[in-house]
Order: structure tokens, then C-alpha cells, then sequence
């Protein structure tokens, strides 16, 4: 029982850590508290939809990757949207980050209310199938299950492959570091921050889309999973990514520890009570290094 | 004629709501995501008190506002301590909490289910029975909270709120012990709007988790952003406004299926034009740094 | 009893030693300056005085008492005053109420007092209103008391923040370069009210990269570089010792 548990978690926190990470991204490379990252990852779904009903509907599977590729090419219009009329704007008048963050609190309500406005406040399902499973000594692992395990594996492999060895990569984490430097340095910081938006939007569609054609989609799912994602950076240490994988992890795992012992309905309640418990004990995350009094 | 007494007691209700929630962030510099936990931990506890336990409104609203300030004791220990990001993050995790608990502890509070029945308000054996008599008492009640937070606002206790707003550094090293100043400012505040907590249950006479969500707490804290900050007249103005807005979608015969959703849409672009052109607010005095 | 006296006091942040067993003690009623190039550890050693970091090893003592264990407010209260590089006054608030608010162990500040006692808080606060208008005058920005703190010029704003000290009659006042960022009429006001307050029995220990200018005033000076004093001295032996171009220049 407990392994099935713990592989529940890996998934859950597997995908938890693609949001953690593009959020980490977005946070560090572009210094914005995106909460509208939770309206991305909602709208990543919603837009697959849109252009699976487009296209009359799925009729195999090229279609289906044809209609995910569009979704994903949307979403990076949209986040290209959301940089230029919003976030860069307030960015070259140096706002304060509160500004910012009410900014973002505004993009999430409006971007996932037009959302429900159009197509409803219920669930929807993207594949009523009943799913094929695979059981391995005590456990059992659907279909879906496995291509989120390895699917959400290879793209965080990828992200810190491309992180560390590419010409990108290192871009994004010198403008992490130190955006003015970067900046007198030639590169182009708003082409960078660009990239950065669309990053970190496709990891959160990502892994919206996984877990969507597991069980469904409404326009309300972001918000839990942008704070989820949030919690995990934090906790794990605002300046490292690999924290923030590390925080999700382990928020997955507890959350379906909570699930198991409690009831569904406490897992958000559960992921704050951990936030708060982790913050006490060490004031700037598990695996941050320590900040400079003046940058608390 | 109902419809109007309606709408002013639903400005008396946010005007309470608006000005305590800028003590704690145009005044203190908190930016808070909880203010609709507390407006329904107080809503929750006078109607518990109430219903289940007979008191009388008076004395149940005495002890929810009690309850309430206890309880943000417990917000202000786990989340004062943390940087300004954190902090609204952690008010964010107590309104979910509070929601959960609301929602799911269907023992004691009846779940999505909620609470039908809740007695008008009997003050001294006067019972507030009409619209008219509920109007009329909640712009006392109204005008007691207001009067209370102008005095705060404009005493030494709220100037050092201001200072510690400004520059927390620099009033700790003038001796200001920060925290504390804080901690009452989150305290008064959670009790101002479980009194608004208080009166909305007693108004409505029927409560249920659903009015206590995020949702209602970004619309307190678009009032406070978008009438202003920092002063006495910039939240007001933001209740009236985002009160009275929306009603004027009602004449554009919009269902209301998708009123709710419109008017979300329309208090995030509020959000958003208010930040990017008048930080300040319309009314309002203090500009967020 | 000296005022100030620390014992081997040592930080370090990531094996940096930015404080490196400094000892010294200030006498009551002096000026000291420390002098030192960047990054020699003068603002964290101000940083662990004021009590805003926690010192690795070593000891503060104030009055004679260990202050070690002490919240910097509470150290705020026995008497430390600060001034940063960056200022930090209260922005949005008006050059007055600056002042007003720096006042110590104010009775409005107690809510309870406030609505309950009003009689108390009002006597005090015409006093403090007095005692406010009084230091305005003093530091000659009367014709701003309305002003917003923002709205003042940088050096204004250095001569609020120092009447703010005044106000809060702090004993013993840490300096952070004082002077850094102003036009040379601006230094000189700065420095004779440093003076005055020093007749007013103040103490004052500042961090200084204008060297010509702080030997002018100073009793005592330091010569801090990596964590350590090199150099310590009166105006006159520092400067004439050719220790001090090696410290600042690395020659």
C-alpha cells in the first residue's frame, strides 16, 4: 500500500516540479511573482480544446499531437502577450514588486473567467476511457500514469541539460543573477525575458495537458497548482532550481499521504501547513544559499 | 426602493471590510489575501453562537470578534516572520485553510451545505427585523467601525504603522518593536470584519462557504487598490465603486450565469489599469513600494 | 567606562571573513571614524553593533552591560542610533511627521492608552510636537515640515534623517557615511552638526570615505581593511603613517 502511495507521489510531484520549474524560471529570470502562471497552465488545456474543436475532432493519433503542438505554440503566444503588454511595461518603469504581483493577480482572474465564460464552469473530460494498467508486484500504474512518469522526466532532464550546456541557459541564469550586468553586456534582455516567458509556460502546459487527459480539466485547477508550484519554490530555496524540483517532490508525496490518511479536500489546506512548517524551520528554503541582509 | 436599501447595506457591509483591510496594507504595508477568512470566521461564529448555542446577537458578536483576533494571533505567529513575497503567500495559505476547514468540518459547520435559519439581530430586546431597520442599523454599526479605524489612522500608534510600512528597517532601529506593531494591526483589522462577517449573516440569514472564498477577498482588496490606499476616503470610494459597478451590469440584462464571471473580469481590469497608471488609487494617498 | 566596547568580534558569511576579531572601545562624548577601503567590513561591523546580524564570536558590551542577546530595537532603545548609506527615511510620510514618529516609548503607541487615557497621549504629543518643531528649526528644514519625505533633496534628506536621531535621543550614533553623495556646502553643514551633537553629549562612531574631511572632526581613527584594524590613531599619527596609502591603495 505504502509503495503505491510513494509512486502516486513521484507522478503528482513529478508533475508538480514541471510547474515549480517554469514558476522558478519566470520568478528568477524575469524577477516576477507570476501568479498568472496558474492561468497558463489552465489555459494550455482549454486551448487544446478549442483547437481540437476546430479541427472537427480528433480522429487519430497524428491529429491529437497536432492539436497539442498548436496548444502549446498558443500558449507561447499567449505568454509572449502577457511580457509585452503587462509585465515588461511595468518592468522598464522599475515598479515595485507588489505592483507586479497585483498585475499578475489581475491577469489570472481575467484570463480564467474568459475561460469559464466560454466554456463553462464543470469538469471536462479528455479521455473517458478507462485506462489500461500495468501491475508490478503491489503496485498498479495506469497507462497515463507511466507516460506522465516518463514524459515529465525527460523534460526536466532536458530543461537542466539546456540550463547548464546551452548558450540560452546561460543567458537565463546570468540574468538571473544580475540583470543590470546582463543588460551592459549587449545581450538582449528582452528577447531573453521572452524566452523565459515561453519556457516556463510550456512546463506548465505540459504538465496541465498530462494531467488532464488523467482527470479532466475545470477552469479553477490552476490556481491550486500555481500555488502548489510557488510553495515548492519556496521551500526548496528561491534561488535554485533544482530545489524547487526537490520541493515538489516532496509536497507530491504528501499530499498523497494526506490523501490516503485524510481526504482530498485537505490537500491544498495540507501544502500550506508544510509551506509554513518548512519556513519556520528554515527561513529561506531547504536548499537556498544565503542571501545578503539587504536582499531579505 | 428595496433594491437600493439592498445595495446600501451592502456598502455599509464593505465599507467595514475595505477600511480594515487598509490598516493591514495601506497602512502597515501587508499586503493580505485573508481578509475574506476573517470576514467569515466571523460570519461563521456569530451564526454558530446563534443558532446552535441561542445567544443573542450582541453577545454572539462580541465573541466572535474575540474569536477572530485569537485566530489571527495564529496567522501573524506562523507568517509575520517572513519576507514581504512570503508574508502574502501565507495569507494566502490561511484563507485557503480557513476555506478548507469551512467547507469540509461538515460536523460543526453543515459543509457546502451551510447554515439556513440565522436570527435577525434583537439589540436590548429591539428586534431589526425590515430592510429599512437593517439599513439603518448597519450605517450605525458602519459608522462605529469607520469612526474606530479613523482614530487608529490617525493616532501615534498609526503613524508608527506608517513608518514601519515605509521602512521596517529603520523604525526597528528607532526602537519601534515591529512585530508587535504588526500583529495588532493584523488584530484589529480581522476584528473589524467579523463584525462585517456578523452583520452579512444576520442580513442574509443563510451562510455557506462560498461566500468566503479567494474570490471575495480579491474583491476587498481591488476596493482598497483601485479607490486608494493609505487614507480614509481612497477605500471608501473603492467599496462604493465596485459595489455599485456591478449593479449596473444588471441593466444590461447579462445572466446570471455569467454576471459573476463578467465582473471578475472587469474587477482584473481594474486590477490591472490601476497598477499600471494610478498606483495610488483613485482616492487614495500611499503609493505600494 | 567606555560607552562602546567590543571584543574580538568575528563574522563570516561563506567562509568570508567580513569581520575578523575586531576589538576596540569608544569613550563617551568623542568622534571616531572608521576609515578602510571597500568592502573592508565597516558596514557589518555596524550591522552586528546595531544588532540586525548575529556576531560569530566576540562580545558587545554597551553602558558597561552585554548587549549581545539584545533584538536591535531593543538595542535601539538603550541608546543605538543608525544612519545608512542609503538613508531610509520614511517616504511617503512628511519631513514633521518623520520627526514625530522617532520620538521613543510613545504612550499613543499603546492603543489601549490611546482611547483610555487620551489626556496622557495628548500632553505627550504637544510636547513631542514641540520638540519636533524645535529640531526642524535646528536642522534648518522649517520651510518643509509639510513636505514629503520623498520630495526632499538628497542632502535634506540626510539632515531629516540625522534630526530623527535627535529626536529619538539615541546616545551613541553609528554613522554610515554621513557625508557620501552631498555637495561640499551640504558636507560641511553636516559635519558641524555632528560636532554640535557631539557638545550635546552625544557619542558619535561613523564610517567615512571622505578621509580629509572625517580627520577634520574626529578624536580617534580606525583603519579597517579585509575584517581587521590595521591602523589605529589620532588625525594626525593615521595620516602621517605611511601604513594608511598601502591599506587603500594595496601598493
Amino acid at each position: 500500500m505504502i509503495l503505491q502511495i510513494l509512486l502516486n507521489g513521484l507522478i503528482a510531484g513529478l508533475l508538480y516540479s514541471l510547474v515549480a520549474l517554469g514558476f522558478s524560471l519566470i520568478y528568477s529570470g524575469a524577477k516576477v511573482f507570476h501568479i498568472a502562471h496558474g492561468a497558463i497552465y489552465t489555459a494550455a488545456v482549454y486551448l487544446f480544446l478549442a483547437w481540437t474543436f476546430i479541427a472537427g475532432h480528433v480522429r487519430n493519433g497524428w491529429s491529437l499531437f497536432a492539436a497539442i503542438f498548436a496548444a502549446l505554440i498558443s500558449v507561447c503566444l499567449l505568454a509572449l502577450l502577457l511580457e509585452i503588454s503587462v509585465y515588461r511595461p511595468l518592468s522598464e518603469r522599475r515598479a515595485p514588486p507588489l505592483v507586479t504581483f497585483i498585475s499578475s493577480l489581475g491577469l489570472y482572474i481575467i484570463i480564467v473567467n474568459l475561460i469559464a465564460l466560454v466554456f463553462g464552469n464543470e469538469t471536462k473530460i479528455l479521455n473517458p476511457n478507462i485506462e489500461p494498467t500495468i501491475t508490478l508486484g503491489e503496485v498498479i500504474i495506469t497507462r497515463m500514469q507511466l507516460i506522465q512518469l516518463i514524459v515529465s522526466s525527460l523534460i526536466i532532464l532536458l530543461v537542466f541539460i539546456l540550463l547548464k550546456q546551452s548558450a540560452l541557459g546561460r543567458n537565463i541564469r546570468a540574468l538571473s543573477d544580475n540583470p543590470i550586468l546582463v543588460s551592459v553586456l549587449g545581450i538582449n534582455v528582452k528577447r531573453i525575458r521572452i524566452l523565459v516567458f515561453m519556457l516556463g509556460s510550456l512546463l506548465a502546459a505540459s504538465a496541465s495537458l498530462l494531467k488532464a487527459f488523467d482527470v479532466g480539466v475545470d477552469p479553477h485547477v490552476g490556481l491550486s497548482a500555481v500555488l502548489t508550484a510557488a510553495v515548492a519554490v519556496i521551500i526548496g530555496g528561491t534561488n535554485s532550481h533544482l530545489g524547487a524540483v526537490v520541493g515538489a517532490l516532496l509536497l507530491g508525496m504528501t499530499q498523497n499521504l494526506v490523501v490516503w490518511f485524510l481526504s482530498a479536500q485537505w490537500q491544498d489546506a495540507m501544502t500550506f501547513v508544510i509551506f509554513i512548517l518548512v519556513l519556520l524551520a528554515r527561513r529561506d528554503g531547504l536548499l537556498a544559499t544565503k542571501l545578503r541582509l539587504e536582499e531579505r | 426602493m428595496n433594491y437600493l436599501l439592498h445595495l446600501i447595506v451592502l456598502i455599509e457591509l464593505y465599507v467595514m471590510l475595505a477600511l480594515s483591510l487598509n490598516l493591514m496594507v495601506g497602512y502597515t504595508g501587508l499586503l493580505t489575501l485573508a481578509h475574506a477568512a476573517f470576514y467569515g470566521l466571523g460570519a461563521y461564529a456569530t451564526t454558530l453562537l446563534m443558532v446552535s448555542w441561542g445567544f443573542d446577537f450582541l453577545f454572539a458578536l462580541i465573541l466572535a470578534i474575540a474569536g477572530t483576533v485569537l485566530l489571527s494571533f495564529l496567522i501573524s505567529f506562523a507568517s509575520l516572520r517572513f519576507r514581504g513575497d512570503y508574508f502574502i503567500l501565507a495569507t494566502l495559505a490561511f484563507q485557503v485553510i480557513v476555506f478548507a476547514v469551512l467547507y469540509n468540518w461538515v460536523d460543526l459547520t453543515r459543509g457546502p451545505y451551510g447554515i439556513p435559519g440565522i436570527p435577525k439581530p434583537s439589540i436590548f430586546g429591539v428586534k431589526i427585523g425590515s430592510l429599512l431597520s437593517f439599513s439603518l442599523f448597519g450605517f450605525v454599526v458602519a459608522c462605529l467601525i469607520a469612526g474606530f479605524l479613523a482614530l487608529i489612522f490617525r493616532s501615534p500608534f498609526g503613524r508608527t504603522l506608517q513608518a514601519i510600512r515605509d521602512d521596517e528597517l529603520a523604525a526597528t532601529a528607532l526602537g519601534k518593536n515591529v512585530v508587535s506593531f504588526k500583529v495588532r494591526s493584523v488584530a484589529i483589522a480581522s476584528g473589524c470584519a467579523a463584525v462585517a462577517g456578523a452583520l452579512y449573516a444576520t442580513y442574509v440569514t443563510f451562510i455557506d462557504p462560498t461566500s468566503f472564498t479567494i474570490d471575495e477577498s480579491i474583491l476587498m482588496l481591488s476596493m482598497v487598490i483601485v479607490g486608494g490606499t493609505g487614507n480614509l476616503k481612497g477605500p471608501m470610494v473603492g467599496a462604493v465603486m465596485l459595489i455599485v459597478l456591478p449593479e449596473l451590469l444588471r441593466f444590461l440584462a447579462i445572466p446570471d450565469a455569467v454576471a459573476a464571471n463578467i465582473r471578475l473580469i472587469i474587477y482584473g481590469f481594474l486590477l490591472i489599469i490601476m497598477m499600471h497608471f494610478r498606483p495610488q488609487g483613485l482616492a487614495g494617498k500611499y503609493q505600494f513600494e | 567606562m567606555a560607552l562602546l566596547e567590543i571584543q574580538h568580534l568575528a563574522k563570516s558569511f561563506d567562509g568570508v571573513k567580513a569581520v575578523d576579531h575586531v576589538s576596540f572601545a569608544i569613550e563617551p562624548g568623542t568622534i571616531t571614524s572608521i576609515i578602510g577601503p571597500n568592502g573592508a567590513g565597516k558596514t557589518t561591523l555596524f550591522n552586528l553593533i546595531a544588532g540586525f546580524l548575529r556576531q560569530d564570536a566576540g562580545t558587545i558590551n554597551y553602558k558597561g552591560k552585554a548587549i549581545d542577546v539584545l533584538s536591535p530595537s531593543q538595542r535601539a532603545e538603550c541608546g543605538i542610533g543608525r544612519l545608512w548609506q542609503d538613508i531610509r527615511i520614511f517616504r511617503n510620510m512628511t519631513t514633521l511627521e518623520n520627526l514625530l514618529v522617532a520620538k521613543k516609548n510613545q504612550p499613543g503607541e499603546k492603543i489601549s492608552n490611546y482611547l483610555l487615557r487620551y489626556k496622557n497621549v495628548d500632553k505627550f504629543e504637544k510636547q513631542n510636537r514641540e520638540a519636533a518643531e524645535r529640531v526642524i528649526k535646528f536642522i534648518r528644514l522649517d520651510h518643509k515640515q509639510n513636505s514629503l519625505a520623498q520630495d526632499l533633496s538628497y542632502g535634506q534628506q540626510k539632515l531629516l534623517a540625522l534630526g530623527r536621531l535627535l529626536m529619538n535621543e539615541a546616545e551613541l550614533l553609528l554613522l554610515d557615511e554621513p557625508t557620501a553623495g552631498v555637495n561640499p556646502v551640504m558636507i560641511d553643514e553636516i559635519l558641524v552638526l555632528i560636532q554640535m551633537l557631539v557638545k550635546e553629549g552625544k557619542t558619535v562612531l561613523m564610517i567615512e570615505h571622505n578621509v580629509p574631511k572625517a580627520m577634520s572632526i574626529s578624536d580617534w581613527v580606525y583603519v579597517m581593511d579585509e575584517g581587521r584594524i590595521e591602523l589605529h590613531g589620532s588625525p594626525a599619527e593615521v595620516s602621517s603613517n605611511p601604513l594608511l596609502k598601502e591599506v587603500y591603495l594595496g601598493v
